[in-house]
């Protein structure tokens, strides 16, 4: 098969642009993603600098992978990853689209690579229990429903990738912190911190930059793991009980140091 | 050189208690004078830092990926390991040390092994307090599945998703501690060397992937969570960017490297279908349940496999080994189906794959059934391959998975060079030569939130207030010597690109140090290496510039390590003259084609250790005790 | 008082301001459709409403005073909805700063990708209708205080503003539908396993606004009821 690659090129300072390729003789069992390699592998020995993306694990577990292909995050295809798209899902001569995330939350580095260290940043404000490594009580102790830990996993099996942000018309990471918000509040280990949680993590979305929802669903559409957008209401909720109802934040008040 | 593994002298029961009662402590006020770098945020590396940070430690992590929560602990499926005994089926601490030691074929250290039997129930109880959402039954207790090599159930998982939910626990916790300022995260930083002063390790030189600027960080302990080298084989089951630069780096400082020649092959993995592939995909050895394994008895048969009748298919694994049949070990069934391949018997074009099928277990069992039980096993299958596993049968081919050789480490998990660790995969590791599943993450989380948290006092009170920092010259030396080769690697411009040198290695290395070894082929690799190596430094060609993020220069500097990397293996394979676990000597084999170990002349840690660029590498051998558990032979018969 | 502040600057809470004014104004019209059927019952019937509107709780309050403070009610639900869709807009159009070059859409209905421009041709099209009908300003049909059926007669007698006011209330379900599931989904009280009764009953809703709405002008304009000319 043979293909177009339009693909964003850009470089640290300088203002990028949509530069075309052409590649041939890829069999359909190929991925996008080994195409990207072949055509980097032909532009180093042309002397051109090859185009940056990321990938790592190439098995759609690892999250690094994060192309929008001809206008979908991750491409073609519902339940993927960048580096699940094979060739086959393309017809023989087509011009194919690759760009970067769009958010100003998550900037281009180079190319098709961005910073994500904005989710990074979520989770650091409240995105975790406080449980110190050390002996801890018998997990039997406390059971915990299978629906509920099913749920609960559900909203856990976000890869951190980001597509719902690039699929987002806002440009918004209400999914992404509505999963981690809602994998923790469904647990009872969780629910200790289940206020400030909610409240830290939705004030930092806002101030890293991303937008708002308007309930589009282009994220849940477009996440490979199907995180719905239920766990966006179950945010709302919380954070809503957490700013109107809930006492009054007393964390630093207690320390003696 | 004596390598003292610290091991007390005190029944394995009591190892672990009389160590940890007798070892130097630091208190909680004294620990934020210590720093400590990690580099690697695996789930050894990022249980590590989370948990030295909360204990009050300055923690400096360092990892190559754009986000701690990227490393490939995340793409562990199926579970992890603990003697929690919850089926009540006769599982203890000394069962699962048991199966454990004798997975690895007694090549495993028994104080270690039993230290992490030991550990392995608070992981569980660790892990689940910190909301890592482990399979409930429906009365709310958790739930065990069981995997292969054992008789009880005591494999814990979170879906087929286990190894991504315990590291997002630690990732978690890590970025807890980040919050808190107590551990500062370096990502898209790639660890170039490690600093030694005074035979201390006191630092280590970094590669800012984003800028390119070599940077110097000292601490009073460097703990690598580096992984595993599987990628010397270029197509692996690991992920693409995996490599063995820091631990080699370290190596090449001194640290000794043990066992670098046990390589686990996982048998169920989707084969190679193009020069062009990138990596192999692991389908969950779960198949292998309901899966028959068979390959056509004609040679080069182009008939579909429905269209085969039953006579002329040949299940091998059925035919050979009658009481386990498909579910022989990994290390057997890979070897296998290596044999019926090279015999010429392979599918496809490439003659390398073998069939599992599902036709027999649909039609006995409905498809329903199936579906229950492996539908997102085919589902994947068919995304990646077109395949339909429901209608024609999975083809497999085994793969590089894991390797349980590393650096050298006492029971401290400290190298031979003082106040540098290794833990994780990067250790040699409790395994022996040969890992059973679902054992990786225990020990990675063993090593990282309950081991090396308590040890590393015992070496850091040893050096208080000798407090060394980057204006030391020794850095400026080390970040020097790192630029130059990095500069040598640029100024090269030669024809060929650092990935058409890792394709050619991971050839060599998967035909003469792959399943199966022999004294020819490993001698025909050392010749070839060297060679390759020669050729890489005249003739490669890294594309763009130093000074931004620049993917090709990576792979380069990671290449470079691999090709010397790659000769120490097919050496230690080659000193290592008997088969055991996953390294099966040709020369070697009882009659029925089983390993033959040689306890007498190898039963000891091959640990290597560095000469310099000219000289041969040193074997320094460390005795293995067995004490505990005699040495038998395995049979799958 | 602080708390609430913070509330309103983050996105989630001016989701919420928006769901709750949105669902007011929502319960309005439901109110300002009953009272428009009444077109049906005659004149007399429905001038008769019209004044009632003006004394409901006026033993207790006197004159209208009930009736003001429900268009304050409104008029706040109003501006606050806007004010707080302008604030998100702005953040949202500086989380996406650059476009992409191929832009589709997979998931968003309709409706949904409509809610700016048909939110914008509500606002325009309350103007028109208060100048209209409540404060009589707008001088292209003859416009007398109280007689609220003659009023309405004569505008939609004239044909065409029926059929942009039925242009309008469709605009007006369109809004709806994504609105009203929108609220459920902001409230999270939407699931998957309750979204498609959901989503039908939003778009029950905005179907008997529609109809209830447009009936009226619909009527007038075909001469099916209507003052004699």
């Amino acid at each position: 098969m043979n293909f177009t690659l339009s693909i964003w090129r850009q470089s640290p300072g300088v203002p990028g642009k949509m530069v075309e390729y052409k590649v041939s003789d890829i069999s359909a069992e190929t991925s996008l993603l080994e195409t990207l390699d072949m055509l980097n592998e032909e532009l180093t020995l042309k002397g051109e600098e090859p185009v940056a993306f990321d990938s790592d694990c190439r098995e759609g577990i690892c999250g690094a992978c994060s192309l929008v292909v001809d206008g979908r995050a991750h491409g073609p295809g519902k339940l993927t990853t960048s580096c699940q798209i094979f060739m086959r899902s393309f017809t023989d001569g087509q011009t194919i689209h690759l760009e970067p995330y769009r958010s100003a939350a998550l900037p281009v580095v180079k190319d098709l690579v961005v910073d994500r260290t904005a989710f990074d940043r979520i989770i650091q404000s409240g995105g975790f229990i406080s449980a110190h490594s050390g002996p801890k009580p018998e997990p039997n102790s406390m059971p915990i429903g299978y629906d509920e830990l099913e749920e609960s996993m559900d909203a856990a099996a976000c890869i951190g990738c980001a597509a719902c942000v690039a699929a987002c018309p806002n440009g918004s990471a209400m999914l992404f912190t509505a999963a981690k918000i809602g994998h923790l509040g469904l647990l009872p280990q969780g629910q200790p911190e289940r206020d400030q949680r909610a409240r830290e993590m939705v004030a930092k979305m806002d101030e890293e930059g991303f937008g708002a929802c308007t309930n589009y669903a282009e994220c849940q559409d477009a996440c490979p793991k199907g995180v719905s957008i239920k766990f966006i209401g179950r945010m709302n909720k919380d954070f809503a009980k957490a700013m109107l109802c809930a006492e009054d934040d007393r964390r630093g008040s207690m320390d003696v140091n | 050189m004596e390598l003292n593994s610290k091991i007390p002298n005190v029944p394995i029961q009591e190892a672990w208690r009389t160590h940890l009662d007798s070892i130097n402590l630091v208190g909680p006020k004294n620990r934020p004078k210590y720093d400590i770098i990690v580099v690697g945020s695996g789930l050894a590396g990022a249980s590590a830092a989370a948990s030295l940070g909360a204990m009050g430690y300055n923690v400096k992590l360092f990892c190559f990926q754009d986000s701690p929560r990227r490393a490939h602990s995340i793409a562990a499926q199926g579970g992890i390991n603990a003697s929690k005994n919850y089926r009540n089926d006769g599982d203890s601490t000394w069962r699962l040390f048991y199966d454990t030691q004798k997975g690895g074929d007694f090549r495993g250290r028994e104080a270690n092994v039993y230290r992490l039997a030991e550990t392995s129930t608070e992981i569980i109880d660790q892990c689940v307090s910190q909301g890592v959402p482990l399979a409930r039954e429906y009365g709310g207790n958790l739930a065990n599945r069981s995997f292969g090599g054992v008789l009880v159930e005591r494999t814990f998982y979170a879906r087929g998703q286990t190894g991504q939910q315990l590291l997002l626990g630690a990732y978690q916790a890590l970025e807890e501690q980040v919050a808190k300022g107590k551990v500062k995260q370096y990502p898209r930083t790639e660890m170039h060397d490690i600093v030694k002063i005074d035979g201390r390790c006191r630092g280590i030189v970094v590669r800012d992937l984003m800028t390119g600027e070599i940077q110097t960080h000292a601490a009073d302990a460097v703990v690598l969570a580096t992984g595993g080298y599987a990628n010397v084989y270029h197509r692996s089951t690991n992920a693409v960017n995996c490599n063995v630069t820091a631990a080699w780096r370290a190596h090449k400082q001194g640290s000794v490297f043990a066992n670098p020649c046990f390589v686990q092959i996982h048998p169920t993995c989707i084969p190679v279908h193009g020069d062009h592939q990138s990596k192999l995909t692991l389908m969950s050895e779960s198949l292998r349940n309901d899966g028959r394994i068979w390959v056509p008895r004609k040679k080069g048969d182009s008939r579909k496999p429905a269209h085969i009748p039953e006579d002329e298919r040949f299940y091998y694994l059925e035919e050979r080994y009658p009481s386990f049949g498909n579910l022989v070990p990994r290390d057997v069934a890979s070897r296998a189906a290596k044999k019926v391949c090279d015999d010429g018997y392979g599918l496809g074009e490439t003659g390398f794959g073998v069939y599992l099928d599902f036709r027999d277990a649909i039609a006995k069992q409905g498809k329903a059934a199936i579906e229950a039980k492996y539908g997102n096993l085919f589902d994947m299958y068919k995304d990646i391959t077109d395949d339909d596993p429901y209608e024609t049968p999975f083809k497999i081919y085994p793969a590089p998975h894991y390797t349980m050789g590393g650096l050298w480490v006492d029971y401290n998990l400290m190298t031979n060079v003082q106040g540098l660790y290794a833990i994780g995969e990067a250790n040699f590791s409790d395994h022996g030569a040969n890992r059973l599943g679902a054992s990786s993450l225990m020990q990675c989380l063993a090593d990282g939130y309950f081991i090396l948290p308590q040890t590393i006092g015992d070496y850091l009170r040893d050096i208080y207030q000798q407090k060394i920092d980057e204006d030391h010259p020794e850095f400026e030396k080390h970040a020097d010597a790192v630029s130059a080769k990095i500069d040598s690697l640029m100024n090269i411009q030669g024809t060929r690109t650092p990935l058409s040198f890792q394709k050619e290695l991971g050839e060599i290395m998967w035909q003469y140090c792959g399943m199966s070894r022999n004294a020819t082929d490993l001698k025909k690799a050392l010749e070839l290496i060297p060679k390759l190596r020669k050729e890489f430094w005249s003739d490669v060609k890294v594309a763009g510039t130093k000074d931004s993020l620049n993917q090709s220069l990576e792979r380069a500097g990671r290449v470079a390590d691999f090709l010397e990397f790659a000769e120490l293996m097919c050496k230690d394979a080659l000193e290592r003259d008997e088969s055991c676990g996953c390294h099966l000597r040709e020369e070697h084999i009882h009659e029925d084609g089983e390993a033959k170990r040689n306890d007498e002349k190898f039963s000891h840690v091959a640990a290597w250790e560095w000469m310099g660029e000219d000289a041969d590498h040193q074997l320094h051998a460390e005795k293995l005790s067995h004490e505990a558990l005699k040495p038998t032979t395995r049979s799958y018969k | 008082m602080n708390r609430i502040k913070q509330f309103y600057g983050t996105a989630v809470g001016k989701k919420f301001v928006v769901a709750l004014s949105g669902i007011m104004m929502a319960g309005f019209l439901v109110m300002h459709m009953i009272g428009n059927l009444k077109a049906f019952a005659g004149e007399e019937k429905l001038d008769h409403y019209a004044a009632y509107l003006r004394d409901i709780g006026q033993d207790m309050f006197g004159h209208e005073t009930v009736l003001w403070l429900a268009r304050i009610g409104l008029l706040v639900a109003v501006l606050a909805h806007i004010i707080t869709i302008v604030l998100l807009v702005k953040q949202n159009h500086k989380a996406r700063p650059v476009k992409y070059h191929i832009q589709k859409s997979f998931a968003a209905t309709f409706p949904a990708r409509m809610m700016r421009v048909s939110g914008l041709l509500l606002l325009i099209f309350i103007v028109v209708h208060l100048a209209q009908f409540t404060f009589g300003s707008w001088l292209s049909t003859p416009f007398e205080e109280g007689k609220v059926y003659s009023n309405i007669s004569q505008a939609f007698g004239a044909g065409w503003l029926a059929w942009f006011y039925i242009f309008m209330m469709f605009i007006v379900c369109l809004h709806l539908y994504h609105g009203l599931w929108s609220f459920f989904q902001t409230f999270g009280i939407d699931n998957p396993d309750r979204n498609k009764p959901l989503r039908a009953l939003a778009i029950v809703v905005s179907l008997v606004l529609f109809i209830g709405f447009s009936s009226v002008p619909f009527a007038f304009a075909t001469g099916m009821i209507g003052v004699a000319k």
